[in-house]
């Protein structure tokens, strides 16, 4: 069966839109998963960061006195509390909304452009991508907020 | 509960079919309360998958390829119940929202509170309130 061309996925929050939006950009080294598939290079990678704004790169740090990485996406959008897009560097484009829905911010992510990968790396990059990155940063905040 | 994929999935997920899965995802939301955790659509934009969630219980939805709704067949064959903390209120939303309702909560003398009602294609879904307090 081929794999889907777009995949969204939904959380909810306990943090106002900026928090949430924040964490996730801020403190992306701090939810996101080390593993042997989680990076180009994971014997070398120490941290992984943003580089705010617009034409920011997401990085897979290799130095962090240098700075030395490898870009893993591009940032195109960036509205603090609002809206995140990156494009990778499989040419797929990942968008984060924050909404505030009373005490809670929606956060959704949508990968979009799996149907220009082969079939055999659709499905990996798709659960890398979105369902897997949402829910580490899910659980993250579900654990900073009942801390 | 099963772990997989970054999700979590109570061990029992019904799947429902729908002839319009958008509109059901819609009113799922308004009258029942449901909120929407995947989907995922082919390149032309067709739905492919949704998944929906209340209170850690997971509807899958789908739209399969000639589907009749019970509405259209004029017959349900399976029924959804679903444990929850405030029928009262969820009933006059659902009231609001216009589903298809059987009657008021009413208490039940098997422990729970309790109503009935249709979704805009026909599937039977029951609302019930342990009468001893929360549903969790």
């Amino acid at each position: 069966m081929s794999q889907p061309a777009l995949v969204r996925v939904t959380v909810y929050v306990a943090v106002d839109s900026v928090t949430a939006f924040e964490v996730f950009t801020e403190e992306i080294d701090a939810w996101y998963l080390r593993g042997p598939h989680h990076f180009f290079d994971p014997a070398r990678a120490v941290a992984i960061r943003f580089e705010p704004g617009v034409g920011g790169r997401l990085l897979e740090v290799y130095n962090e006195a240098t700075g030395e990485g490898r870009e893993m996406a591009r940032v195109t959008v960036w509205e603090p509390g609002a809206r995140l897009v990156l494009r990778d560097t499989r040419d797929t484009e990942i968008d984060v909304t924050f909404e505030a829905r009373g005490d809670e911010t929606k956060v959704t992510l949508e990968h979009r452009g799996l149907e220009r990968l082969p079939a055999a790396e659709a499905e990996s990059h798709a659960r890398l991508g979105g369902r897997v990155l949402i829910a580490w940063f899910s659980d993250y905040m579900r654990e900073r907020t009942s801390a | 509960m099963t772990h997989y994929g970054g999700l979590e999935f109570p061990t029992l997920c019904p799947y429902l079919y729908y002839e319009d899965t958008a509109k059901a995802m819609e009113f799922l939301e308004r009258a029942f309360g449901f909120r929407e955790r995947l989907v995922s659509k082919d390149d032309d934009g067709t739905l492919r998958h949704v998944e929906m969630e209340r209170g850690g219980g997971v509807v899958m939805m789908g739209s399969p390829s000639d589907h009749k709704s019970p509405k259209r067949l004029g017959q349900v064959t399976v029924g959804i119940y679903i444990h929850v903390d405030d029928v009262d209120k969820l009933y006059e939303q659902a009231k609001e929202a216009g589903a298809d309702l059987d009657g008021a909560p009413a208490d039940q003398a098997y422990g729970v509170r309790s109503f009935g009602a249709r979704d805009l294609e026909g599937h039977q879904w029951w609302f019930a309130q342990p009468l001893s307090g929360s549903s969790s």
